[in-house]
């Protein structure tokens, strides 16, 4: 059984048309909606209020006796530049850049690599350790973690602000498949050197080095 | 004026009658959809971040309105499954209801699924297109069309119906 649809259109106008007007004003309905969202932000209020009680009332709880409120914002790394040269290619890494600069290299090449490290004014490091990683970063007071190998390692004597120079030897490893890649990176360690300056450690890659076949493989 | 204020006056003063209509295809029932209009409305316009644009307002107020049918329908039959000895019949019957008993359309509408009855309005009376009525409802547009072969199948066999029985009343 089928139904004609033009017919059904022309049905639907004109049962549709059977209903009464409508008999709520439009400001019936403001004064609705104006209800609604008072109720609406005293929700949204009482939520953060609330939110905001239980972010205060539970590490107060947990921490057993009282204690006065101090907040202790992580350590803020001090933003160096690179200059890193690799096999007689400089390529710029300024302070504050999200990417690394990238050099291909070649399964089993000996690479010459030299590292200038710009420690801005004001600050000193107590610590560095330059060396290969394989995309992980985990720094720790006492040395990277997951750099292998460390190619350079200074704990001695403080560095000061100015230009630092490491020059590194790094062979290739020719185990490495071309289309993969490691990373040059440098871990610092700072001790308090301002006021506003925790002591603390960070890691960065400052190198992308590509494995790319070699030529003629 | 505030813009929400502004848009709501505009859609209500101009477009009340044509969404009352629209409420009264969806429920079958004119008490329900002038409920259902205003809660629509207000829903439309209550959060303060959301409110919608002028040149969306209706469309979106339309969405809203199928949407709280469907679920209100949902919600009511839940209710009668668990307490059907609540029940009571109406006493006295609103004057509306005998439009909404003689007409064959909205007796032949009742047969359908919630989803069935929106999908059908807003073909047919909306003239939406499926891809629309499928973003509306929260489907896919396999199963509204689904819905709009069975209801039409459905409604065939209820007008078709109707209509003899009111041609064979006429005949005697």
């Amino acid at each position: 059984m089928t139904i004609d649809e033009h017919g059904l259109r022309r049905r639907l106008e004109e049962t549709a048309a059977k209903a009464s007007a409508p008999r709520f004003t439009t400001e019936d309905v403001v004064r609705q909606v104006r209800r609604r969202r008072t109720r609406f932000i005293a929700m949204a209020v009482g939520a953060v209020v609330a939110a905001g009680a239980v972010a205060v009332a539970v590490p107060v709880a947990l921490s057993g006796k009282s204690q006065p409120m101090v907040s202790h914002a992580p350590p803020v790394p001090p933003e160096l530049t690179y200059a890193v040269t690799v096999n007689g290619r400089t390529e710029m890494f300024p302070a504050g850049s999200s990417t690394a600069p990238r050099f291909a290299v070649t399964p089993g090449e000996n690479l010459t690599i030299v590292v200038d490290a710009y420690v801005p004014a004001d600050t000193t490091m107590s610590a560095v350790w330059l060396g290969i990683t394989d995309g992980v970063l985990s720094p720790r007071p006492d040395g990277p973690a997951n750099m292998n190998p460390i190619l350079a390692a200074r704990s001695g004597a403080p560095l000061g602000p100015g230009v630092h120079r490491f020059t590194l030897r790094w062979a290739v490893p020719a185990s490495l498949r071309p289309g993969t890649s490691r990373q040059l990176a440098a871990e610092w360690a700072w001790s308090r050197s301002s006021p506003s300056r925790s002591p603390g450690e960070s890691e960065a890659f400052i190198a992308e080095l590509g494995i790319q076949a070699a030529p003629g493989a | 004026m505030e813009n929400w204020k502004r848009t709501l006056e505009e859609l209500t003063a101009s477009r009340r009658v044509a969404l009352k209509r629209h409420a009264f295809l969806l429920c079958g029932d004119d008490s329900r959809s002038e409920d259902l209009v205003q809660e629509a409305l207000v829903r439309a316009f209550a959060r303060p971040l959301r409110a919608p644009a002028p040149g969306a307002a209706e469309a979106y107020v339309r969405a809203i309105m199928v949407n709280l049918f469907i679920d209100a329908d949902r919600r009511r039959s839940r209710w009668v499954r668990l307490a059907p000895l609540l029940r009571t019949p109406p006493v006295t019957a609103d004057p509306a209801d005998q439009v909404v008993a003689r007409d064959a359309v909205l007796m032949a509408m009742r047969g359908l699924s919630p989803r069935q009855r929106a999908c059908v309005v807003l073909r047919y009376y909306q003239d939406l297109p499926v891809a629309e009525i499928a973003a509306v409802l929260g489907v896919a547009d396999g199963t509204v069309k689904r819905y709009l072969s069975e209801a039409m199948h459905e409604m065939a066999a209820r007008l078709s119906a109707a209509d003899h029985g009111s041609a064979e009343g006429a005949g005697r």
